[in-house]
């Protein structure tokens, strides 16, 4: 083993909290060597964004933290005033989370990197190096971006952006914490690889904290699996997937959607009644200021039938949403027709749309966004049974029968979303919306917001709904492995365009369009070969 | 160029905004008990006296005619005649309209300059004494009657202390300067008299750090969270954890996107003061817009309270079109 330019040892980081103290992380040990990638991987809870904030002393009020952080002979925990600031951006480059938040909202994006030049290495041509630190990272047209504001800029730039701001004064380590929260399957990999690209010239050194154990193998020589503040397992990369030690090793990669996966049911539904179609459906948002944007969604033919399952699949941006609120009648098409129960949705104004809302439901992204904090998860479900159903003994009936049916044992309905983990959470979104019987569901990324584990167990209860084949179900995603499993058709859906639909295993097999096989390949998978 | 079309078009609004409210005042306003005329005739008029003064009034008439009048008046910069001292409204406003204004501006700009360098102050010292006091003082200057306040500043620098000025006006009868644009601190640099300016500007003082101190406290608050919330986002920390030094940190980073959250607020609580100096202007014997509305008030002088409501509804509108503009510069997300 080299020298270690980043040695941690037997640190622990304890959180006050009004519910008491919070043992974040219990004693960990981890190296980093020049040149190396480490990957940390664990969920959330585990304690991983941790290790990052204590490198750059930005723990939680009032936290205390113990042990040895050393970054080539450098004392990190002892490092305070000037020094600290000297090492922070200088010898460490934290990579934050959702680059949206952690860049500045009111400077542009040349300003940013030139107030870290100033801080480290003052001196002439600032502007000329912020577009060449721009450049290194792969952005076009550095000249024009530096004077962009940062929500000026799509997701996969803002990521890049923030990747130069932590290089700009070129740290020996990069710290990149959940660097790809937030970006779609094409996007994650560019970023790793460009993140990892930084060890690979030298003595510089490279931390990626994530909970995507499938996207960190694909670049990282090593990886530490964190559970509850501990290092469970450690290891070259190869070794930890294909012979895993921890039981809880086992079950993060048990958990990694299996793209070979295939649907166990035949697709035989095809002769279910319709329920809805879409016929050459154009919709396009108002602009602002004059001028014709391109339409958010355009030319989109669709039939939906009981006992269909059909995954709209895109990278983010591609129309994807839209196509799903247009569906839920939230939107009106400026073209085409939408036509639900022998109604034309797409023609009715909002409050006549809004009668056919108990035919048609939908599960949100986040559910804790989409469920009142406020409110028991008893209020939370019988919300929409009120609508069909007065009598309040049998609503009540329903309830229970509905939770069971999720998979949540009927205690829960005193609850309040506070007190439910993320699956759970999911699972009452679930209830909320099959408690009238629907006879559409969409489903918007259900399980995208959830830890790994809990999204396999809540992609299979998914499934299992599905293949009753009672009502219809629209699955929005942007990972055609989780879909593989779930769905009897597959609609591809790229700038606003359907490029491709079709039987799910036609389109594995034989994909016409290159976006679809662009989403193929960039679908996570465990790489064992790659090192 | 967008911004001029911005302004042109709130400036636009502003017609329907105060046709508006010119007929609510105008018809609310005679909902009121109480009859102008019987105030202003002699005690010993007849019925026929009061008729004819009601006519002169042009009161006889009905209140939708009279309000086409009034329309009309407006439209070519007639704002009427006061009913009880029988002055054009237009040289009570020009009169009274600037030493509102002058007091409630200064008042205003003393504030700001407050609640941001002490919300920020305690914002970055959290939870410890500088904060506490800064919390403490916040409320306190919230639940302060402000005419209590203006009484025991009088009776601290002007009885005990004597380093200020008696209550009794905006400037000494020695210093008295012709008026030009109503603003006394203006009007006295016009003349030249440095004298007067200072001496003005003494005269100014209590009244304004009087209003200043209510006013505060509510902006002291929202600076002083927003601030909290700053420090706390990741666009402060990743600067931070960048290395910024820490006097870029508060300039660039702190200061920035606090200040952005202010101009609402701001523009609420200066509009409020529009109406709400009145006390203090009694106090203080201001001769400013509050008294003059209180006195059209009481003696149901409707020209007098129209032009009151009209001119605090186009301040509202001016006021927060600025808030806007400012907003807009302060942070590049918001469009215009």
């Amino acid at each position: 083993m080299s020298a270690a330019l980043l040695d941690i040892r037997d640190l622990k980081v304890s959180i006050p909290t009004p519910q008491g103290i919070v043992e974040a992380l219990r004693g960990v040990s981890l190296h980093v060597a020049p040149g190396e990638v480490l990957g940390v991987v664990g969920e959330s809870g585990g304690g991983k964004s941790m290790i990052a904030r204590t490198l750059t002393h930005l723990l939680p009020y009032r936290a205390q933290a113990s042990g040895s952080a050393t970054l080539s002979g450098t004392d990190i925990m002892a490092l305070q005033g000037e020094a600290l600031r000297q090492f922070r951006g200088g010898e460490v480059g934290l990579c934050f989370q959702s680059p949206r938040a952690a860049l500045n909202p009111v400077r542009t994006v040349g300003d940013q990197l030139v107030d870290r030049f100033r801080a480290h290495a003052p001196g002439d041509g600032l502007k000329r190096r912020a577009i060449a630190a721009l450049a290194a990272v792969g952005l076009r047209a550095p000249e024009t971006l530096i004077e962009y504001f940062p929500h000026q800029l799509s997701g996969g730039m803002a990521q890049r952006v923030m990747i130069a701001l932590s290089l700009s004064c070129n740290p020996r380590l990069l710290v990149a914490d959940e660097p790809t929260t937030g970006l779609d399957v094409t996007l994650t990999g560019e970023i790793l690889d460009l993140i990892a690209a930084q060890a690979r010239d030298g003595d510089r050194a490279v931390m990626i904290i994530s909970h995507d154990l499938a996207a960190l193998t694909k670049v990282c020589d090593r990886l530490v699996v964190m559970e509850k503040g501990l290092i469970v397992e450690t290891g070259a990369t190869r070794q930890l997937i294909t012979a895993p030690q921890s039981p809880y090793t086992r079950r993060l990669i048990a958990a990694v959607p299996d793209v070979t996966t295939r649907r166990t049911t035949s697709p035989e539904s095809r002769d279910g009644e319709t329920v809805m179609t879409l016929r050459d459906v154009e919709v396009r948002y108002p602009a602002r200021f004059g001028g014709k944007p391109p339409p958010a969604l355009t030319g989109v033919n669709l039939d939906i039938r009981t006992g269909d399952t059909i995954a709209v699949v895109g990278e983010s941006g591609s129309g994807k949403s839209t196509l799903s609120r247009a569906i839920m009648g939230l939107l009106r098409p400026t073209g085409g027709e939408i036509r639900f129960r022998g109604h034309t949705l797409s023609a009715m104004r909002f409050n006549q749309r809004r009668g056919l809302r108990r035919y048609m439901q939908m599960v949100f992204q986040d559910p804790f966004d989409a469920l009142n904090p406020r409110m028991t998860v008893e209020d939370i479900v019988s919300d929409p049974l009120r609508l069909t159903e007065p009598d309040a003994a049998r609503r009540s009936a329903a309830i229970d029968r509905v939770l069971v049916e999720v998979g949540l044992d009927p205690s829960y309905r005193t609850r309040r979303p506070h007190e439910l983990s993320g699956g759970q959470a999911q699972r009452v979104g679930l209830a909320r919306a099959l408690s009238i019987d629907p006879e559409l569901v969409v489903l918007d990324e259900p399980a995208s917001a959830l830890d790994v584990t809990v999204q396999a167990q809540l992609l299979d209860l998914i499934r299992r709904l599905t293949e009753r084949r009672d009502r219809a179900y629209v699955m929005v995603s942007h990972d055609l492995a989780t879909v593989r499993a779930l769905c009897d058709r597959i609609v591809v859906i790229d700038a606003g365009r359907i490029v491709e639909q079709g039987a799910t295993e036609d389109i594995f097999t034989n994909p016409s369009s290159p976006k679809t096989r662009a989403l193929l390949d960039a679908a996570p998978r465990l790489h064992v070969d790659a090192r | 160029m967008l911004v001029a079309a911005f302004i042109a078009k709130r400036l636009a609004l502003l017609i329907p905004v105060l046709i508006g409210v010119s007929i609510a005042s105008f018809f609310l306003i005679r909902l009121i008990p109480g009859d102008p005329v019987l105030l202003i005739v002699p005690e010993t008029a007849t019925d026929a006296d009061i008729a004819a003064a009601r006519e002169r009034l042009g009161l006889d008439q009905p209140i939708p005619v009279q309000y086409l009048r009034y329309l009309g008046g407006l439209l070519q910069g007639d704002f009427g005649t006061s009913i009880t001292t029988n002055r054009p409204i237009a040289t009570d406003l020009a009169q009274r309209l600037p030493m509102t204004l002058e007091l409630i501006t200064f008042a205003m700009l003393l504030a700001l300059a407050v609640s941001v360098a002490l919300g920020v102050y305690a914002a970055r010292r959290l939870n410890r004494l500088p904060d506490m006091l800064t919390r403490i003082g916040a409320i306190v200057g919230n639940s302060l009657p402000e005419f209590w306040l203006g009484i025991m500043l009088i009776l601290l620098f002007y009885q005990i202390l004597g380093i200020a000025p008696a209550p009794t006006g905006r400037i000494g009868s020695d210093f008295a300067v012709p008026t030009v644009t109503g603003l006394i601190t203006v009007d006295t640099l016009l003349a030249g008299r440095w004298d007067s300016f200072v001496n003005a500007l003494s005269h100014l003082a209590l009244p304004v750090v009087t209003l200043a101190i209510v006013i505060s406290a509510p902006m002291i608050r929202s600076v002083r969270a927003s601030a909290i919330e700053v420090m706390q986002s990741d666009s402060y920390r990743c600067a931070a954890a960048h290395g910024l030094p820490e006097r870029k940190l508060v300039n660039g980073y702190l200061m920035r996107q606090t200040l952005g959250r202010l101009p609402a607020l701001a523009a609420l609580v200066f509009g409020n003061l529009i109406g709400g100096s009145v006390l203090i202007e009694f106090v203080f014997s201001w001769q400013g817009l509050g008294q003059w509305a209180l006195r059209g008030l009481q003696v149901r002088d409707y020209p007098v309270i129209q032009t009151f409501v009209l001119v605090t509804a186009t301040a509202y509108v001016l006021v927060f079109l600025i808030a806007d503009i400012v907003q807009a510069i302060l942070d590049p997300r918001v469009r215009i």
